[in-house]
């Protein structure tokens, strides 16, 4: 496990640390993951993350809650099926407004 | 609402590599599976898997980034949900909807579809230059 000193703004440590609070995650998981993402070729021009930087310096991006877990896809796909039927979501959500 | 449910348009959607939603849904998508729930069209156990489906897809899990890209609903969005309320003759969650996208595609250019179901939400945001998705409606 290797170690790294990083040297950055107070305000920039300071956003940091309250990104990563308001994840509930340590500060150093969260620069990890988020150098990870940053390396990761996998991610590279990956449209959502664009999105979602550009968002966040325009000051727009809504903060997030704590991680969830996600349901087993086998459920999900059921269930996604059976919501299907009747009313459709997107009326449901139109009545509502 | 069609990433949870198989309906008409659902498939196109999915097909979505990045997608901004207002900050609402955060309140919107489950109401709505809980509605569907009251209505007894949906068991409660579908509506709580799907419910957190939703969930891991807004905050993100320990695994992945969130799937979608949450607008804030600052005094900015609000002030231009007011005036597209004026403009289109919205009513005020879908004024808001409609501001939210708005102010993403000022942050982000790429930003250029609006996904809607609802006939007047989506004349008025072709009326704001946004193309539309589906490109008709069923």
């Amino acid at each position: 496990m290797g170690q790294v000193t990083w040297r950055a703004s107070d305000e920039l440590v300071e956003r940091v640390r309250q990104a990563a609070a308001a994840r509930a995650r340590s500060v150093n998981d969260y620069v990890s993951a988020v150098l990870d993402a940053a390396t990761d070729p996998a991610f590279a021009g990956d449209e959502a993350a664009i999105l979602r930087e550009r968002l966040a310096r325009a000051g727009l991006l809504a903060p997030t809650g704590n991680a969830r877990r996600r349901p087993p896809a086998g459920q999900v796909s059921r269930a996604r099926s059976r919501a299907g039927r009747g009313t459709p979501l997107s009326d449901i959500v139109s009545g509502d407004r | 609402m069609k990433l949870y449910a198989d309906e008409a348009g659902a498939g196109e959607v999915r097909a979505l590599r990045a997608v901004a939603v207002s900050q609402l849904c955060r309140v919107e998508v489950p109401a709505a599976l809980w509605a569907k729930q009251r209505l007894g069209e949906l068991d409660v156990v579908d509506a709580q898997v799907l419910t957190a489906e939703f969930e891991a897809d807004f905050h993100g899990t320990d695994q992945s980034v969130p799937r979608f890209s949450a607008v804030a609903a600052s005094v900015e969005v609000l002030e231009d949900a007011a005036r597209l309320c004026a403009v289109h003759g919205l009513r005020a969650y879908d004024a808001v909807q409609l501001a939210c996208a708005t102010a993403a595609r000022a942050a982000d250019p790429g930003v250029g579809t609006v996904a809607a179901f609802d006939r007047l939400l989506r004349q008025a945001a072709a009326a704001e230059g946004f193309a539309l998705l589906p490109a008709r409606l069923p």
